[in-house]
C-alpha cells in the first residue's frame, strides 16, 4: 500500500495528500469516469480540486457534463453513516444526489447557464444518510467555475448543514408554545406580568375566575390597574418580589374582589415567582393562585363546630374517652379522669374494674347492646380507689373499619352522682308521701265508717229513750185517764208532740248526712225497680192517704242506688204530706229525654248535653211560686209545725242527691193546684 | 208459743204487758239476745213457736244475724220471724224481705202496741186474719 500510495500520489500532484478524501481521489479509478486520467484534467479543474480539498468549509464540486461529484473532508460529516460516502465520490451527480436531484439539478442549471450564483439560507434539503432520509437544513451558495476556454465547467458548492440551529430554534418555539399551553390549561390560576409596567402578558381561565374579570379586560393592561380593589396591600408586595428576586407565598388569604359587579370574600393561596431573563434581571412575575374558598369555610365550618363541642363538653363538664377496642387502650380527656378518680392510666381493665360490682352486669349488658347496635348508653356507680361511690353516665358510639370489625368507641361520660342523689332523695319523699297518704285515706275511710256506724247506732240509742219517752208518758196517760182534767190531758199531748218531732228530726238528720256521703263507686241502677221498693216502703202511708200513684216508664240510670231511693221517697211522701184533705191525693211521674239546650231557664251553659227529665206532679195544696227555690233549703219550712209535720229537711236532701248525680232540681207550685217537681239527670251510656 | 228477743228491759216489759190478756193462749218466752234465743231452739226435742220476734240491735247476736242462722237451720228455715225495731230504714226493711221476715217500726203509744200484738197473733195464726193489717208488711209467699 506504501509503495501504491507514492505511485499513485504522483499521478495528482495538484491536491496535497493530507486527508480522507485527498487519499480517497488519488485512489480513486477517474479512467471509468467521463473526466479520463487525471493526468488529462484541465488547469482549471485541477486548481478548483486543490482548493476544495485544502478548504476547512464544507465544499462540493460538480463537474464535467456528467456533473460528477466530489467533496471535502469538511463535507463528510453530512454524509452520515451507512450513506452516500465513500461510494458516490467520482459518481454521476444525478447518482449522488438521486433523491433530491429534482430540487437542485435546477439550481446547478441556472449556474452553468451563466445566471447568478445561488445563495440560500435554512433551506430544508432533506436526504439519504444514517440509514434514512433525513431532513436537513442548509445554509449554501452555488457557484460556477470556468474552464480555460471560459465556459461554466462546474459548479462550486459551498454549504454548512444548519439542521441543529433550525432544530433548537424549533424547540424553542415548540416548549414556549407548550409553555403557553401548559398555563392556560393548568388546573390554578396563572397570570404573567411584565417587570415596570406591569402589564398582563398571559393569563389562564382559572385567574380570570378567580378575580372575576374577562381576558379582554386584561390582557396587555397594567395589573392594578384591573384589579384596583386589592392593589393597596398587594401592589408593595409584588413591587418587593421585583426588587428583592425572592418569591412571596401567600396561604389563606382573605381577599375581597370584586366579581360579576358584586364584592366577594374569597380565600386564596398564590405565590408571586420571579422569572429571570438570560441577563439574570427579572423581567416577569408569575403569579400562581388557588381559590381556597370551599376549602377555608369548611375548615372554618369544623372549627367552629369543634369549639361548640368543646364548649358543650367544658360547660357540661362532660368527660370524654377514645377505646381502642383492638388492643383494650383507652384515651380518656382530664375530666374523664377527674370523673373516674383515677389517673394517666390506659387500660381498658382498670377502667371496667372500677365499676361497682352490683353494676357490673348492666354495664356488660350496655356493651354487649353496644356491639349489636352500635350505641352505648350506660349508668352506673363506679368506686374511686379512696373508695368514694360516684353515679355516672356514659353514651358512646362505636366506629367500625372498612370490614365493619369495630375498631374504637368514643363517647362522653357524665357525673350523675348528685342528680342520682335528688333523685333517690325526690323518690324517698315521694314514697314517704304516698305512705302518709294512704295511711291517711284508710285511717279516713275508718273514721267515716266509724262515723256512719256511730251515726246509725245514735239514731238507734237516741230513739230508743225518746221513744220510750212517748210510749210511757201515753202509758201515764192512760193509767190516770179518769183523774185528768182536760189541760192535764193537752200537757200530755204536748209532751207527746214534742218527743215525736225529736224522733222525726233525728231520722232526717241521718238521711241528710247520708246524702252528704258519696259512695266510691256509681252502679247502673234500673229507677223503675228502684220506685217499686220505695212504693213499698210507703205503702202504709199510700194506703192511709187513699192515694193514686201512677209511674211512667222510667230511665236505667247510673248513681247512688241509695241515695236514688231516698230522693224518691221524699218526693213522693212531700206530695203525699201536702195533699188536701177532701180530694183524692194524685201523684203521676214521667220521664222523658231532653236536651240542655231547650231548658235555658235551668242550664245557661252554652254545650248541648243530653238529660233524662222526671216529673213528679201532684194535685195537693202546692205552693205560692215565689217559694220555687226556697223550698229546698234545709229546715225551711213553708207551713207551721202544727199544720204539717216536716222537718224541712226532706227537700234539701232531695237538691244534694240531684247534685251528687250532676244533674238539676227544680219545683213550680201553684197554691191550690198542686206542684211539680222536676229532675233532670244527665244522660250516661251504660254499658 | 211466742219468742222474744231483745236486750232492753223496758221493751221486753212493753212486748208481754201487750200480750196480757192472751196469757191463756199464748205463752211468751223472753230472750236478752239472739244467742240465748239459739241456743233455746236448738236444744233436743224442742217444739216449733208459733212466731219469732227479734229486736235488730242487740249484744252477742244481732237480730239480722240471728234471722240469718234461723234460716240456714232446716227446723225454722219456714217459722214465721219478724223484726221488731226503732229502726225505719229501708235498708232493713229489704233485709227483712229478703229472709222472708216481717218487719215491724217500735210503737210510740200503747194503743198501738196493742194492735201490733194483734196482728202478731194473726201473722202466726192464733188469733184470724185482720182485714187491714196496718204494720206487718206483706211477707213474701205468705
Amino acid at each position: 500500500m506504501q509503495t501504491a500510495n507514492v505511485n499513485v500520489s504522483s499521478r495528482m500532484p495538484f491536491i496535497p495528500d493530507n486527508g480522507e478524501m485527498a487519499r480517497l481521489m488519488i485512489e480513486h479509478d477517474w479512467s471509468q469516469t467521463s473526466l479520463g486520467d487525471p493526468e488529462d484534467w484541465p488547469q482549471s479543474l485541477k486548481t478548483t480540486l486543490s482548493i476544495l480539498v485544502n478548504s476547512k468549509f464544507p465544499t462540493v464540486l460538480f463537474w464535467g457534463k456528467d456533473l460528477v461529484c466530489f467533496y471535502n473532508d469538511a463535507f463528510r460529516p453530512s454524509l452520515g453513516a451507512e450513506g452516500k460516502h465513500p461510494w458516490s465520490l467520482g459518481k454521476k451527480g444525478e447518482v449522488m444526489w438521486a433523491e433530491i436531484w429534482s430540487v437542485i439539478k435546477p439550481w446547478l442549471d441556472q449556474v452553468l447557464a451563466g445566471g447568478e450564483s445561488i445563495w440560500m439560507e435554512d433551506q430544508l434539503v432533506p436526504f439519504y444518510r444514517n440509514g434514512q432520509i433525513e431532513d436537513i437544513y442548509w445554509t449554501f451558495c452555488y457557484n460556477a467555475v470556468f474552464d480555460e476556454s471560459n465556459q461554466p465547467a462546474g459548479v462550486f458548492v459551498t454549504c454548512t448543514e444548519t439542521t441543529q440551529n433550525i432544530q433548537s430554534l424549533k424547540r424553542l418555539k415548540d416548549s414556549e408554545e407548550n409553555f403557553r399551553r401548559l398555563v392556560m390549561q393548568a388546573p390554578v390560576g396563572i397570570c404573567i406580568v411584565k417587570a415596570g409596567s406591569l402589564e398582563v402578558e398571559m393569563v389562564n381561565n382559572v385567574f380570570l375566575n378567580l378575580v372575576g374579570r374577562k381576558r379582554d379586560e386584561m390582557l396587555s393592561k397594567p395589573y392594578w390597574e384591573i384589579l384596583k380593589e386589592a392593589a393597596d396591600y398587594y401592589s408593595p408586595i409584588l413591587q418587593r418580589v421585583f426588587e428583592t428576586g425572592i418569591p412571596y407565598i401567600g396561604t389563606e388569604h382573605k381577599v375581597m374582589l370584586i366579581r360579576q359587579g358584586r364584592e366577594e370574600i374569597v380565600y386564596v393561596n398564590f405565590v408571586y415567582e420571579p422569572i429571570k431573563s438570560e441577563t439574570e434581571s427579572i423581567d416577569r412575575i408569575m403569579m400562581l393562585a388557588i381559590d381556597a374558598t370551599q376549602q377555608v369555610l369548611s375548615r372554618l365550618e369544623i372549627e367552629e363546630a369543634q369549639a361548640k363541642e368543646r364548649l358543650a363538653i367544658n360547660i357540661s363538664q362532660l368527660g370524654v374517652f377514645e377505646v381502642d377496642l383492638i388492643n383494650n387502650k383507652v384515651i380518656a380527656s382530664s375530666r374523664m379522669e377527674e370523673i373516674l378518680g383515677i389517673k394517666n392510666n390506659t387500660d381498658l381493665n382498670t377502667f371496667a374494674e372500677l365499676t361497682h360490682p352490683e353494676d357490673m352486669h348492666r354495664r356488660e349488658e350496655a356493651y354487649e347492646l353496644a356491639f349489636k347496635t352500635g350505641k352505648l348508653r350506660y349508668q352506673g356507680r363506679v368506686i374511686w380507689p379512696d373508695g368514694a361511690v360516684r353515679w355516672v353516665r356514659s353514651s358512646g358510639i362505636i366506629i367500625y373499619d372498612k370490614n365493619n370489625h369495630p375498631q374504637k368507641m368514643i363517647g362522653v361520660t357524665q357525673d350523675i352522682t348528685e342528680q342520682k342523689e335528688f333523685e333517690e332523695e325526690l323518690n324517698k319523699k315521694v314514697k314517704e308521701r304516698t305512705t302518709e297518704l294512704q295511711q291517711k285515706y284508710t285511717e279516713l275511710e275508718h273514721s267515716n265508717q266509724k262515723l256512719e256506724e256511730f251515726a246509725h247506732g245514735a239514731s238507734h240509742d237516741l230513739k230508743e229513750p225518746m221513744r220510750k219517752i212517748h210510749f210511757f208518758t201515753d202509758r201515764l196517760k192512760r193509767q190516770l185517764a179518769e183523774r185528768l182534767s182536760e189541760e192535764e190531758v193537752s200537757t200530755f199531748s204536748r209532751i207527746e208532740k214534742s218527743v215525736k218531732r225529736m224522733l222525726l228530726l233525728v231520722d232526717d238528720m241521718l238521711q241528710y248526712s247520708h246524702a252528704n256521703q258519696i259512695p266510691l263507686e256509681k252502679e247502673t241502677v234500673d229507677l223503675n225497680k228502684k220506685l217499686q221498693v220505695v212504693l213499698e216502703d210507703l205503702e202504709l202511708r199510700i194506703k192511709e192517704k187513699n192515694a193514686i200513684i201512677t209511674i211512667g216508664p222510667l230511665p236505667i240510670v247510673r248513681g247512688y242506688r241509695r241515695q236514688l231511693q231516698q230522693l224518691f221517697q221524699n218526693l213522693i211522701s212531700n206530695s203525699l204530706k201536702y195533699s188536701k184533705g177532701d180530694v183524692v191525693p194524685q201523684v203521676n211521674i214521667t220521664s222523658r229525654l231532653i236536651n240542655s239546650n231547650d231548658c235555658p231557664a235551668v242550664f245557661p251553659e252554652s254545650d248541648e248535653r243530653r238529660f233524662h227529665l222526671i216529673e213528679i206532679s201532684d194535685n195537693g195544696i202546692g205552693f205560692e211560686p215565689s217559694y220555687n227555690d226556697a223550698i229546698f233549703k234545709l229546715f225551711y219550712r213553708l207551713y207551721a209545725k202544727d199544720e204539717y209535720a216536716g222537718t224541712g229537711i226532706g227537700l234539701a236532701i232531695a237538691r244534694k242527691v240531684v247534685e251528687n248525680h250532676d244533674g238539676k232540681i227544680t219545683a213550680e207550685g201553684k197554691p191550690g193546684e198542686g206542684a211539680i217537681f222536676r229532675i233532670f239527670l244527665p244522660v250516661i251510656d251504660i254499658k | 208459743m211466742i219468742l222474744y228477743a231483745e236486750d232492753d228491759a223496758d221493751d221486753r216489759f212493753i212486748f208481754e204487758d201487750a200480750f196480757s190478756s192472751y196469757k191463756d193462749e199464748i205463752e211468751i218466752v223472753l230472750f236478752p239476745d239472739g244467742l240465748e234465743l239459739i241456743k233455746y231452739l236448738t236444744r233436743e226435742n224442742q217444739v216449733q213457736p208459733a212466731l219469732i220476734v227479734l229486736d235488730i240491735n242487740m249484744p252477742q247476736l244481732d237480730g239480722k244475724d240471728t234471722l240469718r242462722i234461723l234460716r240456714d237451720l232446716s227446723r225454722y228455715s219456714t217459722t214465721p220471724v219478724v223484726l221488731l225495731t226503732t229502726s225505719n230504714w229501708p235498708v232493713d226493711s229489704y233485709f227483712a224481705r229478703l229472709f222472708n221476715a216481717g218487719f215491724i217500726t217500735k210503737c210510740m203509744d200503747q194503743t198501738q202496741m196493742q194492735r201490733v200484738a194483734e196482728e202478731l197473733l194473726a201473722y202466726c195464726g192464733i188469733k184470724p186474719q185482720i182485714e187491714k193489717p196496718e204494720f206487718i208488711l206483706t211477707v213474701k209467699g205468705r
